[in-house]
């Protein structure tokens, strides 16, 4: 009897001691803006629960309310999340000065780190502000340039065989010589008229010129952009671009209206339709898309990006994510292992390429045979294989605190530009001008 | 109130007046008190910590230090861009609002008027419900229609304007010059109808014995317009003049949502104050002290224009409400 008691007594403790662990549990709360890479998450949420005993909890934030929500938690000091995914790409959080960044600096995490060295350094680069490293990227989102053999073809080109843009702009005029009421049936690029923004932003990488010097002083009027801008309105005078139409763009490509575009791996989805006949609405970082069907009339093909200048780089990328701390979080050293974990555990970075057709950022596995297989939408041309490629050659863009509000500055200046109210020297001036003026304020403050 | 004459008359008060008017005042202020602690809090609140931020050099998860009127000054003269950028979106604003005002009342009146003379009620009920129904539909929703129509490739606008051999590859959106009244035209279409129904509802409200009698006068339809129809919807006309201005002063959603990539139009040529405001406080510095200030300056300059309207329009004369 006192045996069955004492046993009985050893249960109770042994269940009381399984109950507190439990209790002591840390909830860790990620707020992500990508539905995409949260499903990714969810599904490894058991383990990542296991490894670290927390109970996580991942909240997809609208990407439109992203930072205004987080700065109203921040300032009122409760419900700020232990870490968050944001944009890499006009993210708006970080700063040069520790201090104004809504997020912790992850250096001293960095030193000790083994994963973190093998990251492309291309890519973090757009996380490092003031020589400060805020955030772990995602991903890489090489591009390339998809396009639509049969329609080139027809036009008689052969788009593998273009070297340089200019040659691919000079080829376009064949393209777009069949006209309806005036128009082009078929356009070489989509494009938003809108200054550094979507095809432009991923063409201009390659020219090499760069908006904020290595001290992340502005460089807008320098003989290098100004000279891509001029080459970008020579190409505009073509008739080579349609509106870029977020919305339409499946059915662009699907009608033949829209022959070829500059991707990154996130896009590339955007082919399924036109490629293959079945879009079974795939999520994108826009959020989920609709399952359609359409007739495949056309024949697509892939192929790194037309060099900006004979021999240049055939590399660029386009969007991206990164994880990171906000300021105030408890134990900030236990978040980084996690968000680390995350992004860069050895299984998650294939899963990511597998679920969400996004290249991981570590080189180390990009040799794995799965990135080696051949692509039925492109004719089985190995899609995985030109990204891993593209990826190696990413060219490195001085990132900083004013970056993207030159950027927009630019774009106040572009439409008057492109419709010839202004000259491109007197717009870059502009530009130049505002950015001086957002850089010293920057240093006062 | 209506009673019958056939109604017994009401018991007399039993209680002392004094007390009974303290009583009524009591339930009175019991009546209003939910408000008024909404308005409090919601209201006066937010304008006193509004005004404070003004005062702070607040940015992004920094509180910020008491920086006393520095962002009104470098707003209205000291700072080069941000006056410039100020006094820009002031004249924008106001094109913008005096093109809202100048198209859509009118429109909206003569609409109404010829509502009004539809004899058929069963019509004249669709045709006000068809002008009212832009209202219900979200601005969001409107924009982005609209931003399909004008589409420079695939929109409606320019296939039409082809299809009459007009030049068909006008990029809308992306022009300087179309910015502003594409502004004007969208919000002519939301608009006009909400208008139109006040209106028509005021119009409803005139005796048509005057109209009679004013024939009898011998008097024309024209002056009948003027003397007896337009005098008597000054109360309709005031307030849509009053509301429709407050409307344009505060635009931004649209003008948010028409353009692509929130740019406000081709160099930032339709950034309206509010849009302005945003810009400052959550799009990018987060320079909340700054955006406060111009939210104050904005307050401010519709506070004055709906004054002078009142005074000019002449509302609450000869006991108009």
């Amino acid at each position: 009897m006192r045996r069955a008691s004492l046993a009985l007594l050893m249960l109770a403790l042994a269940a009381l001691a399984r109950d507190a662990g439990a209790a002591e549990k840390r909830k860790v709360t990620l707020w992500s803006f990508a539905p995409n890479n949260v499903e990714e998450y969810q599904a490894r949420k058991a383990d990542i629960e296991a490894k670290f005993n927390i109970e996580l909890d991942i909240q997809v934030v609208a990407q439109d309310a992203f930072v205004q929500k987080l700065q109203a938690v921040m300032l009122d000091g409760k419900g700020v999340p232990d870490a968050i995914e944001w944009l890499i790409e006009n993210n708006r959080i970080l700063n040069a000065n520790p201090k104004k960044s809504f997020v912790l600096p992850l250096d001293e995490y960095l030193k000790s780190s083994k994963d973190f060295a093998k990251v492309v350094p291309g890519r973090i680069a757009w996380t490092t502000y003031g020589g400060h490293v805020y955030g772990l990227p995602h991903d890489v989102h090489p591009v390339v340039l998809i396009y639509n053999d049969t329609l080139w073809k027809a036009a008689g080109v052969d788009v593998a065989m273009l070297e340089t843009w200019d040659d691919f702009f000079e080829a376009s005029k064949k393209l777009t010589a069949e006209k309806s009421g005036g128009k082009p049936l078929h356009y070489a690029l989509p494009y938003g008229n809108d200054g550094l923004a979507n095809s432009m932003f991923m063409i201009w990488q390659q020219s090499g010129s760069q908006i904020l010097d290595r001290s992340g002083a502005p460089t807008v009027s320098s003989p290098e952009f100004t000279a891509f801008v001029k080459k970008w309105l020579e190409w505009q005078k073509t008739d080579a671009f349609t509106m870029w139409d977020w919305g339409n763009f499946k059915a662009l490509l699907a009608n033949g209206t829209l022959a070829s575009y500059t991707s990154p791996d996130w896009w590339v989805p955007q082919v399924n339709l036109a490629s293959t006949g079945n879009d079974t609405g795939s999520t994108t970082a826009l959020g989920d898309s609709k399952a359609e069907k359409a007739e495949v009339k056309y024949q697509f093909r892939v192929r790194p990006l037309p060099t900006y200048r004979k021999g240049g780089p055939a590399a660029s990328s386009w969007g991206g994510s990164f994880m990171a701390i906000p300021r105030g979080t408890k134990d900030p050293a236990l978040i980084y292992k996690i968000i680390e974990y995350m992004e860069y555990d050895q299984s998650a970075l294939k899963t990511r390429w597998e679920k969400t057709s996004m290249l991981p950022p570590f080189a180390s596995v990009w040799e794995d045979p799965m990135f080696k297989q051949p692509d039925p939408r492109f004719g089985g041309q190995k899609l995985g294989e030109l990204m891993v490629a593209t990826a190696k050659g990413l060219p490195k863009v001085n990132s900083g605190d004013i970056f993207w509000d030159v950027i927009n500055d630019f774009a106040a200046q572009y439409t008057e530009i492109a419709s010839g109210k202004i000259s491109v020297e007197e717009g870059l001036a502009a530009t130049q001008k505002k950015a001086e003026y957002r850089f010293q304020q920057l240093k006062r403050m | 109130m209506f009673t019958s004459a056939a109604q017994p008359p009401l018991p007399a008060a039993q209680t002392h007046p004094r007390r009974r008017r303290g009583r009524d005042a009591l339930g009175g202020w019991a009546m209003v008190a939910p408000f008024l602690i909404l308005l409090l809090v919601f209201n006066l609140y937010v304008f006193g910590s509004g005004l404070y931020l003004s005062l702070t050099d607040q940015q992004g998860i920094n509180a910020g230090d008491f920086v006393g009127l520095e962002n009104y000054r470098d707003l209205l003269f000291a700072d080069e861009f941000k006056a410039q950028d100020l006094y820009r979106a002031i004249g924008t604003t106001f094109l913008y609002t005096l093109g809202c005002l100048a198209t859509q009342v009118p429109v909206a009146f003569a609409l109404a008027y010829v509502l009004n003379t539809i004899p058929f009620r069963r019509l004249r009920t669709a045709l006000r419900a068809a002008f009212f129904l832009p209202v219900l539909i979200n601005t969001v929703v409107i924009a982005l229609l609209f931003r399909m129509f004008f589409n420079r490739d695939q929109g409606i606008v320019n296939q039409l304007l082809g299809a009459l051999g007009l030049p068909s590859h006008v990029d809308w959106l992306m022009n300087s010059q179309w910015a502003l009244p594409l502004l004007v035209v969208v919000s002519f279409w939301q608009w006009t109808g909400f208008h139109t129904v006040y209106f028509l509802a005021q119009l409803q409200t005139i005796d048509p014995a005057l109209y009679e009698a004013a024939r009898l006068d011998g008097i024309t339809p024209f002056g009948a317009l003027l003397r007896i129809t337009l005098p008597l919807m000054r109360p309709a006309i005031t307030f849509v003049m009053v509301t429709a201005a407050i409307g344009g002063l505060q635009m931004f959603d649209l003008v948010f949502m028409l353009f692509p990539n929130a740019t406000y139009g081709p160099g930032g040529v339709a950034k309206t104050l509010v849009a302005y405001i945003y810009d400052q406080g959550f799009s990018q510095q987060f320079l909340t002290g700054v955006a406060s200030a111009i939210g104050w300056i904005t307050f401010l300059i519709i506070a004055a224009v709906s004054i002078l309207q009142l005074r000019v329009l002449g509302l609450g004369k000869h006991g108009e409400a």
